[in-house]
């Protein structure tokens, strides 16, 4: 018992590591994106205005991130507490689930707005830009898995209830 | 059993986009081997390599083919062996999430099946991290910021996995006492 409990702590404790490092990278890129969007409203307002969007975007994307994450972590709490069936953290997978599917849309989003932003030319100089997103299917079956686990933790929360009750 | 009819669409199409993700890494598998093993006829005597399975449209590579040396397809075979086993662990993968969401299609997703499918869901997401973290380390590569958060990325998936796997155990463990109960 001893043994596999401390094999728990250490996943636990590897996953809890893993959440807080991308949380505080999030963090930083947010500031970054932040900053990056004022030091260049100030100093190039022409390109910062074509670039509005996309930065502003940008940080949508790390907002879902760093909630969808937070709730990531709040759920390994729960582990750790010994109590993961519970209607808190079925809401927690739900709000992922759209979480995850929004990050999607923002990526679509990215996409478009990069799309007609391959060549920039101010001041002069030709700038290139290289965006990514687009729809990934794996991000789609991540969703649905969110969803399906959500349902699947209600499920867990009703039995818990019940072996509550007759205990 | 008291499943809603939103559940029925949801978990169609939850096993619908994991099939069809088995069914293009499948596919991705058995392009690798194709590309990879079946169209370079090599021949030992005169060092040269053909292709004769593919046939003309690969005809124009020919001669960047036969300056390749032994040791270059042995690379071919070893990358394209490569993929084709990064697809295999892929179709792996998915299986596992269509036969977990079969299962709570099927009434009850608290079985030990499901908590042993998720672990070896864990260890599919973390096996290429790791590979990734040895070979970083062998070849004492300097630390690369946009590939650790990748990798932190990928990680947390293969530790959530884990993770879940325990509470699954716990939810099985949990429907037995329900059933010793009743």
């Amino acid at each position: 018992m001893t043994s596999s409990n401390s094999r728990r702590d250490i996943l636990l404790l590897g996953c809890r590591v893993v959440v807080y490092l991308l949380l505080v990278s999030f963090a930083l890129a947010l500031v970054l994106v932040v900053s990056v969007t004022i030091v260049g409203a100030v100093a190039n307002p022409d390109l910062a205005q074509r670039m509005a969007g996309l930065n502003l975007t940008g940080i949508v994307m790390i907002g879902i991130a760093l909630r969808f994450l937070w709730l990531l972590g709040r759920i390994v709490d729960s582990v750790a507490e010994e109590d993961p069936f519970s209607r808190a953290n079925a809401r927690r997978l739900h709000e992922m689930a759209w979480l995850a599917l929004a990050f999607q849309l923002t990526a679509l989003l990215i996409h478009w707005l990069g799309s007609d932003m391959r060549l920039v030319h101010t001041r002069g100089v030709t700038v290139l830009f290289s965006t990514g997103g687009g729809i990934y299917v794996h991000g789609v079956l991540l969703a649905l898995v969110l969803l399906v686990l959500g349902r699947v933790f209600r499920k867990g929360a009703d039995m818990r209830d019940e072996l509550g009750a007759t205990v | 059993m008291a499943y809603e009819t939103r559940n029925v669409a949801l978990f169609g199409a939850a096993r619908g986009v994991a099939f069809v993700l088995m069914a293009f890494f499948a596919l991705g598998a058995a392009l690798f081997v194709w590309i990879g093993f079946v169209p370079i006829a090599y021949d030992g005597a005169t060092g040269e390599m053909s292709y004769q399975v593919l046939g003309d449209n690969l005809e124009r590579d020919h001669s960047i083919a036969t300056s390749l040396d032994v040791t270059m397809l042995t690379a071919r075979w070893i990358l394209h062996g490569l993929y084709a086993a990064i697809c295999l662990l892929a179709v792996l993968f998915f299986a596992q999430i269509y036969l977990i969401v079969r299962s709570a299609q099927r009434g009850d997703p608290f079985i030990s099946a499901n908590a042993t499918r998720l672990s070896r869901m864990g260890w599919i997401a973390l096996a290429p991290v790791l590979a990734a973290l040895t070979v970083r380390l062998l070849r004492l590569d300097p630390p690369d910021p946009t590939q650790a958060v990748e990798m932190a990325i990928v990680s947390s998936l293969g530790l959530s996995f884990l993770i879940l796997a325990r509470v699954f155990r716990h939810g099985a463990a949990m429907r037995e006492d329900l059933e010793g109960t009743v």
